[in-house]
């Protein structure tokens, strides 16, 4: 899709959107609530129509089209099974629309039912099923025209943990399956980092970093990004030189390290870096290491939380940092607050933001 | 003090409350209850009991005059309910599922008005109007009272239809249509067996309404035109027995079946949450 836009009234809700989704691909809109992730979901869909831009499947434009004449099919937040039908009526529904002869939808039907687990459920009415038996009929119903992509609006959000995360796992096996491209909507992003092959990040309409799960994570580009996924520390840098893809970074303690950028930038003066909380670890200063740790200060909190603990630490020049350390051992876990530590960081862990 | 503030506010526990309740109840249905104990008197009068027989039931069925109004109320009813019921689905589709627009709130109105607009206004209204399509076309029959009914029934049946349809999941159409179904096709296979317990409310409302109606049909029929209540009213006029309790008995009979059938066809649950 290139150069979306989609205006409700004055407000902008998708600003300017560009995007290539590759085919067979687990592709992930991310991002909070109101970021206009949904709604270009619909206009995938055909539920809303862009203000602006193209949207191409397979360089056929599909933009104008009625929903009921794209190649796409949906698996709602709230399921929108059909209630007056059973599950195997439900699931053969698009067959029937699409005019294909009866025994083919039945063996279709019978397939997906296997698929998703619910083999002899077919006669049922929906309304009598649990949840995560909804959910998968609402899977198989959208899966079993074998659209060319398909897409899923946070259909994981209304069951509870334990259902959820075998549905993630459950979900990955029937993209792999059946090669189905798969565009998946979420504001969670854990669910996004375990299940996708690329994600996009999305706030205020627009799309702010698309990449692998690991460089989402690892390499944000921008203060939104790191924020939005996981725990971050944020420092202030002086960027003294540039040595091939890294740039040579002062610290507030005039210790020197290596930073990954973005690739679209040059870094240079004060900039912002983000390192992860578990790419740093704490020491105790009295073992003298060697190199001496480029961060020291003392700690003011900590925060066990079994198979880790956090410490929070408060560097020398003020500032707040987090060091995430796993519980290797058992037994309480070497420092308590105010206990001054130095901190070590792994190699190639810093990155310099955009903004 | 502490406890009582704990709970919260019932109005089955003001003083009074029961007392009133029953008082309500009685002057309701105690017209009701003596209208139908006097349709068994044995004797002539609607205020001396003589005794328990069915004979003033026998004596409406064989009365053709009763007959004749009956079959005549049957059939305007059933007609125009249906016509009614047709105008209102499409009224209620037209207004529940399309793009907000400008004058939609006006047409909304518009269709609720006949509710509150004097029955008489209208019965005038209609009484002039269908005189002169008399004049000019020189017919006479029951396609007057029949329009006439079909007309004050819209409102009423929409109310039903509407409701149903709001409280009907708007994501179910989407789905269909997501799924390949055409506009028509979603129609056919979601939006319509969702929205007939409406309809089918809607149906036997405006059904009620009509066989019930006085004021329009007493000034819009022509003569030999009598409506089972507008033949009522003509006898009251002259000499009243309890064949007016019988007549009354068995059509409130049927009234009662009708709406005891409306409220559970209206109180199916809704199936959509998921």
């Amino acid at each position: 899709m290139h150069g979306i836009k989609k205006w409700f009234g004055n407000f902008q809700a998708v600003d300017d959107v560009s995007l290539e989704i590759r085919p067979n691909e687990f592709f992930t809109l991310l991002g909070p609530s109101g970021c206009g992730k949904t709604t270009l979901l619909r206009m995938i869909a055909g539920f809303e129509m862009p203000t602006e831009g193209s949207i191409r499947l397979d360089g056929t434009e599909i933009a104008s089209l009625l929903p009921n004449q794209r190649p796409v099919n949906t698996v709602f937040q709230n399921y929108a099974l059909f209630p007056h039908l059973t599950v195997a009526e439900n699931i053969g529904f698009g067959l029937k629309m699409l005019g294909k002869p009866k025994a083919e939808i039945a063996a279709t039907v019978a397939e997906m039912l296997k698929l998703v687990h619910l083999d002899g459920r077919g006669g049922n009415p929906v309304t009598q099923l649990s949840g995560g038996q909804q959910q998968r009929v609402a899977l198989a119903r959208a899966l079993a025209p074998r659209p060319k992509v398909l897409l899923l609006d946070e259909p994981l959000s209304a069951l509870d943990l334990k259902l959820r995360k075998s549905m993630q796992i459950e979900l990955k096996r029937l993209q792999a399956e059946t090669g189905i491209t798969f565009v998946f909507v979420t504001h969670d992003q854990e669910e996004a980092l375990t299940m996708s092959d690329r994600i996009a990040v999305m706030s205020q309409g627009k799309v702010r970093q698309v990449g692998e799960p690991w460089e989402i994570y690892d390499r944000p580009a921008e203060r939104f990004v790191a924020d939005f996924i996981g725990d971050t520390n944020f420092l202030d840098v002086d960027v003294v030189a540039i040595e091939g893809e890294r740039a040579r970074v002062r610290l507030a303690s005039g210790a020197e390290i290596l930073a990954t950028f973005p690739a679209d930038i040059r870094p240079e003066g004060r900039v912002t870096i983000v390192i992860r909380p578990e790419h740093a670890r704490a020491v105790s200063p009295s073992a003298r290491p060697s190199p001496a740790p480029p961060l020291s200060g003392a700690v003011h909190d900590v925060v066990y939380l079994g198979t880790d603990t956090h410490f929070h630490v408060r560097l020398a020049d003020g500032t707040n940092f987090m060091v995430r350390q796993q519980n290797a051992r058992s037994g309480p876990c070497g420092f308590a607050a105010g206990d001054p530590v130095g901190i070590e960081l792994s190699d190639d862990v810093a990155q310099i933001l955009r903004d | 003090m502490a406890r009582n503030a704990a709970r919260t506010f019932s109005i089955k526990r003001q003083p009074g409350f029961a007392t009133i309740a029953m008082l309500c109840f009685f002057i309701l249905y105690l017209p009701i209850a003596t209208l139908v104990v006097y349709a068994f008197n044995e004797g002539t009068s609607i205020a001396t009991w003589e005794g328990l027989s069915l004979r003033w039931f026998a004596s409406a069925w064989q009365n053709q005059q009763v007959i004749d109004a009956s079959i005549r109320s049957l059939q305007i009813a059933s007609v125009a309910a249906v016509i009614a019921t047709a105008c209102a689905t499409l009224a209620a589709l037209a207004t529940t599922r399309t793009a907000p627009y400008r004058g939609l709130t006006f047409k909304y109105s518009m269709l609720n008005i006949p509710l509150l607009v004097p029955e008489i206004v209208t019965a005038v209204a209609l009484l002039i109007l269908f005189s002169r399509i008399k004049v000019w076309t020189g017919y006479s029959g029951l396609g007057y009272l029949i329009t006439a009914h079909a007309a004050f029934c819209v409102p009423f049946a929409y109310l039903p239809i509407r409701a149903r349809l709001e409280n009907m999941d708007l994501s179910l159409e989407r789905a269909a249509a997501d799924l390949y179904a055409t506009p028509y096709k979603t129609f056919r296979y979601v939006t319509l067996p969702l929205l007939w317990p409406g309809i089918l409310a809607g149906l036997m409302l405006a059904f009620v309404i009509s066989l019930d109606d006085v004021v329009i049909t007493e000034f819009v029929k022509s003569g030999g035109q009598d409506t089972l209540p507008t033949y009522m009213l003509g006898q009251l006029r002259r000499v009243v027995t309890p064949e007016m309790n019988a007549i009354s008995t068995v059509f409130l009979m049927l009234s009662f079946a009708i709406v005891t059938v409306f409220f559970f066809i209206s109180r199916t649950p809704q199936k959509d949450e998921p």
